[in-house]
């Protein structure tokens, strides 16, 4: 079970922080740059969870795909696989959206995701004096806290 | 960790008396810099967005508060959950429009104000000015523009303190980058 990395995006869609671990496919054979790659993560979700809301079927009123939505409206999808990875997604009321992506085999995340949200950014990152909101961060007790509940997740073994 | 439900966070307590003293102090402060009193009322204002734009995060995160569907039902979270959470005191929300989209919160007891007499020449002072700020702060940060202000203060003779809610605009999630980039 391995983490490939990891992304915080708030609102904006400005990427907070950005985390790999294991990331064999360079960027420039993707995206091309980190900020593209970053601003591709961003569409996808976006788009996916305007997918989901109207795809849902219990949901009684169907807007057309492409409908300005409210936040958090609709259903909230949390995680894709493929035969390579799993995208596991977190989207607060707030707009923080936290996306992890790990090798297929790890199960269902959510609670960890909800744990790296509310124990490890909202303490080393909202309540951090010096930080201010809607700008990358670099805190080294926030990487130390995630580091250490992944490891002990065992989610951070090596290939 | 064990399996099942985690048990909620637990929020750190702090002495009431110093945080009313704290509070009394910024006010007092403020006073000294600013000596217009209009002007004290809207840094307060302001300081209480900044504390309720982060506060709303740890607000959503401790209390594993989903999304509210409506904005009744988000004046009810912040009477009934947000404020007790945060500041102990309990609130209801009343007086609601015809079209719901104002209410109040009305609080029989305010921290920020203990052990506070506000002296005549002060009457324009809205002294607990940073409350209104920090829930306009928390509900924009989850799409909804509000106007918060008191209506009724204890310290000016009224018998609780009346928050007048009024809900602006829910806005629409906007894709923030432009599609040609």
């Amino acid at each position: 079970m391995v983490c490939f990395n990891m992304y915080i995006f708030d609102r904006q869609g400005v990427c907070l922080h950005y985390q790999e671990w294991f990331r064999p496919k360079s960027v420039r054979q993707g995206a091309g740059t980190l900020i593209d790659d970053q601003k591709q993560m961003f569409g996808l979700f976006w788009t996916l969870s305007n997918f989901a809301a109207t795809l849902d079927p219990k949901e009684l009123s169907k807007p057309p795909l492409g409908t300005p939505r409210k936040i958090g409206q609709g259903c909230k999808w949390h995680a894709f696989t493929s035969n390579t990875y799993k995208l596991h997604f977190l989207e607060s009321p707030s707009g923080i959206k936290v996306v992890l992506n790990t090798s297929p085999d790890v199960g269902d995340l959510r609670d960890v995701m909800s744990y790296i949200y509310d124990e490890i950014f909202v303490e080393y990152v909202v309540k951090n004096p010096l930080y201010t909101r809607g700008t990358p961060f670099k805190i080294e007790q926030f990487n130390n806290a995630l580091n250490g509940f992944l490891r002990s997740k065992g989610l951070l073994q090596a290939i | 960790m064990p399996p099942g439900p985690r048990p909620v966070p637990q929020l750190e307590q702090i002495n009431a008396e110093i945080f009313t003293l704290t509070y009394g102090s910024i006010v007092r402060q403020l006073i000294a810099d600013f000596e217009d009193l209009d002007e004290v009322n809207k840094q307060l204002e302001k300081m209480g967005y900044n504390i309720g734009v982060r506060l709303v995060d740890e607000f959503l995160a401790k209390s594993k508060q989903g999304r509210c569907s409506s904005f009744r039902e988000a004046a009810e979270v912040v009477a009934r959950q947000a404020l007790p959470m945060f500041l102990n005191v309990s609130a209801a929300v009343t007086n609601w429009s015809a079209d719901g989209t104002e209410c109040s919160l009305v609080l029989t007891d305010n921290p920020l104000a203990d052990f506070v007499e506000l002296p005549d020449e002060y009457r324009s002072l809205r002294y607990s000015n940073l409350l209104p700020g920090v829930i306009r702060g928390g509900l924009e940060m989850v799409n909804m523009e509000v106007d918060c202000r008191f209506v009724q203060d204890m310290l000016k003779g009224a018998d609780c303190y009346e928050l007048r809610l009024r809900l602006k605009e829910h806005k629409d999630e906007q894709y923030p980058f432009k599609d040609d980039d």
